[in-house]
């Protein structure tokens, strides 16, 4: 057993997670969808397979409704790529369906097969689990969740479903049996929303058209970090202004929404992607956030960290990697949900704390204050890439930081409100850092111990190591604010950890380097299902079934 | 230690480690009542089948109007048995919808308000009953908004907020279906 241990390592580990997998506790957990018919803007992919009229039919494809126009769009032998035919419709107007051939004789048989089939309008309804009409018998568990649906002629078996973006649950699999035919679907993966506007604040095109972006300060810097000590003018962020920076990126001004912002050959997803270097730089990046007055005040005043702390972590994470990795619409929906959540956070400081007085007024949604977190994260994910990875050139930090600007506009930040360049951009953390708009008041301190308090007993090491990882890495000045040492025996055992990271880069499989998120973005890009312990572990850890396919 | 026992403890530390942050659900949700239940509540024990309504044209700008926002259906399901209709809405409080159900009975007073289901972490004070109980017997105005007044929540503003839009879509749409 032992030699077996020994010479097989890594397969006994994947093993183990294999078993580990098989653990019904590490699914996501239930809960009530919300009803699919309150979707006007979605879209579904997978493959159909067609039997009818002694003719077998199978190609990939994706149903996409915009309002009352429904797309049903055959792929053929690929499962992302550009439409071979389409067959379009109104839902309420079946005598409009339309179809067109872009892919030759065999996309055009499909298609006619497809047709003449089903009612490519019906699908509307019948792809979300609800009946087409009122003459539907429903045989169902949940108000939104049907086990079989008898219509129109047709028996159709609902066996399996997908969680999808904002609380949605669609059906994964379905199987429709007629008299004499057979269609069965197999759904990848889907979009709930933001396929068309990307904002949903109510803010007309025309309105946005009018606004425009300020003009860049002579020094950008100094705007957001006034040499006189004193804290910086607020300029609040407000609908027409986050709207308007969303519509720069949404509605194909980018190459490919699929890709989202990013995409594989970019260098956020280079840097972003690997495990080990946001795991390491997570507490010094919260610690430079908790440091900024307004964050701590935000967070004493509104958020639920203290009583919720993994909760609220999992949510942060989510977000940010819906962003960074997710398509276009998933990076909007995230984005507004962010400004939602934002826009309640408001108040006043209830004390003097640094370059912030006494009584003055703060909100979540300030660009000086965005643009601080902004910074944290992106110039932490740099500094632990050089520090456990490899060194970054200028070209690639200058691509790097030309790509996070794209992230700061899903906040409503203006790309001239933004440091020019990487070394503008380092020149603003800097004088952060020595800036006494970062003052750790009372309030931080107490987020700090409750960062690295271990609420259990499993949790006693991994925040002991991060604890160590952060004095490390931060600042002085904010470390020392902190309380924190970084002493020789800190030193010493940030020393072993990094060498035991790095032995275990080299050990663990290369697939390994690459967080869960890294390799379920990539699964959509393919227009697969995530699956294996990746798909374990984003269950396990977020308790969503998916966070960007 | 060899690469091979390092490799093995890493995978037992991941093991290990994982129970205790999968103990924490990743919803803050709270399901106060079934759909089931809260119609027969408004029906008794029989119950009505579904029925289906288009939201297009002057009925869908005015529940928009209601609303404060753009509505995302394009039909609603809804029950009806003897003028008596209910209806299941989610309406979003501060970034996630609540779930609420309405039962509006032949003469268009709300006879039923439940919520459902709550999505947020705060403010689902508004399941309370001194609280739907203020709802009962009010009617829609000629201005398309509720005939009394509620009183609202510390604290859960935006919730009651959404209830009461969600109150007066629910009259709105009761006096669209009655003949």
């Amino acid at each position: 057993m032992k030699g077996v241990l020994l010479c097989h390592g890594k397969t006994v580990l994947l093993a183990l997670l294999l078993v580990l997998q098989g653990c019904s506790s590490l699914k996501e957990s239930s809960y009530v969808p919300q009803s699919p018919e309150g979707l006007s803007e979605w879209r579904v992919e997978g493959k159909f397979s067609l039997y009818s009229e002694g003719k077998k039919s199978k190609s990939y494809f994706y149903y996409q409704q915009i309002n009352e126009n429904y797309e049903l769009a055959v792929l053929m032998d690929e499962p992302v790529g550009e439409p071979q035919a389409m067959i379009r419709g109104n839902v309420f107007e079946p005598g409009s369906e339309s179809v067109d051939v872009m892919g030759g004789a065999d996309a055009l048989s499909v298609a006619e097969h497809l047709q003449s089939g089903i009612r490519a309008g019906n699908l509307s309804y019948w792809l979300r689990g609800l009946p087409a009409t009122e003459d539907a018998t429903l045989y169902q568990d949940g108000l939104y969740q049907v086990d079989r649906i008898e219509e129109a002629g047709w028996e159709i078996h609902y066996r399996d479903y997908m969680s999808l973006l904002g609380g949605y649950r669609l059906p994964a699999d379905i199987k429709f049996k007629a008299d004499d035919k057979t269609l069965v679907l197999e759904l990848v993966r889907g979009d709930t929303g933001y396929l068309t506007h990307p904002c949903d604040q109510g803010v007309g095109e025309e309105v946005m058209v009018m606004a425009t972006d300020p003009e860049p300060a002579a020094d950008v810097v100094s705007q957001l970090v006034p040499r006189n000590g004193q804290a910086p003018l607020p300029r609040w962020i407000n609908e027409v202004d986050f709207c308007r920076q969303l519509a720069k990126i949404h509605d194909n001004k980018l190459p490919d929404t699929r890709e989202g912002l990013y995409g594989p050959d970019s260098m956020m997803w280079k840097l972003d992607g690997l495990s080990a270097p946001p795991a390491f730089g997570a507490g010094r990046a919260l610690l430079l956030q908790v440091a900024h007055p307004w964050v701590t005040a935000g967070i004493d005043q509104h958020s639920e960290v203290r009583d919720d702390p993994m909760g609220r972590a999992r949510r942060t994470f989510y977000h940010i990697s819906s962003m960074v990795f997710g398509s276009i619409p998933q990076a909007m929906a995230s984005a507004n949900q962010v400004r939602d959540i934002h826009e309640e956070i408001d108040g006043q400081m209830t004390e003097q704390a640094g370059a912030f007085h006494h009584g003055s007024e703060y909100r979540a949604n300030e660009v000086s204050a965005m643009i601080w977190v902004h910074a944290t994260l992106w110039e932490t994910i740099v500094h632990m890439y050089e520090k456990l990875e490899d060194d970054l050139s200028q070209e690639e930090k200058d691509q790097f930081y030309e790509e996070t600007k794209l992230f700061a506009m899903l906040f409503g930040i203006p790309e001239s409100a933004l440091p020019a360049d990487w070394n503008e951009f380092m020149a603003y953390n800097k004088a952060m850092w020595e800036s006494p708009q970062l003052t750790v008041t009372p309030n931080a301190l107490q987020l700090k111990e409750d960062l690295f308090d271990p609420k259990s007993i499993w949790m006693i090491a991994p925040l002991w190591g991060q604890e160590i990882i952060t004095s490390a890495e931060l600042p002085p000045r904010i470390r020392d604010q902190y309380g924190m040492k970084y002493g020789w025996w800190q030193k010493f055992n940030y020393g072993w950890i990094r060498a035991a990271t790095w032995t275990g880069q080299v050990l663990l499989p290369k697939s390994m380097e690459h967080h869960p998120i890294y390799h379920e973005a990539l699964a959509r890009l393919e227009g697969k299902r995530l699956g294996g312990y990746n798909q374990w572990l984003i269950e396990g850890f977020f308790d969503k079934e998916r966070i960007v396919n | 230690m060899s690469r091979k026992r390092l490799c093995l403890a890493l995978g037992l530390l991941l093991a290990t480690l994982c129970p205790s942050v999968m103990a924490v659900s990743g919803y803050d949700e709270t399901e106060y009542l079934k759909p089931e239940a809260f119609l027969h509540k408004v029906y008794g024990e029989t119950l009505p089948g579904i029925s289906l309504m288009p939201l297009r044209g002057d009925l869908r700008e005015q529940v928009e109007a209601v609303l404060g926002h753009r509505y995302r259906g394009l039909r609603l399901r809804y029950w009806e048995k003897d003028g008596t209709t209910a209806w299941i809405l989610d309406e979003k409080s501060k970034d996630m919808p609540m779930t609420i159900g309405i039962g509006v009975n032949a003469e268009g007073e709300i006879a039923v308000l439940e919520l459902l289901v709550y999505r947020e972490p705060r403010g689902e004070e508004v399941h309370q009953v001194g609280f739907r109980k203020q709802y009962l017997g009010m009617t829609l105005t000629d201005t398309l908004g509720l005939s009394g007044k509620v009183d609202g929540i510390t604290g859960a503003t935006l919730s009651v907020d959404a209830m009461n839009r969600v109150a007066a879509v629910a009259l709105l749409l009761h006096r669209a279906v009655q003949p």
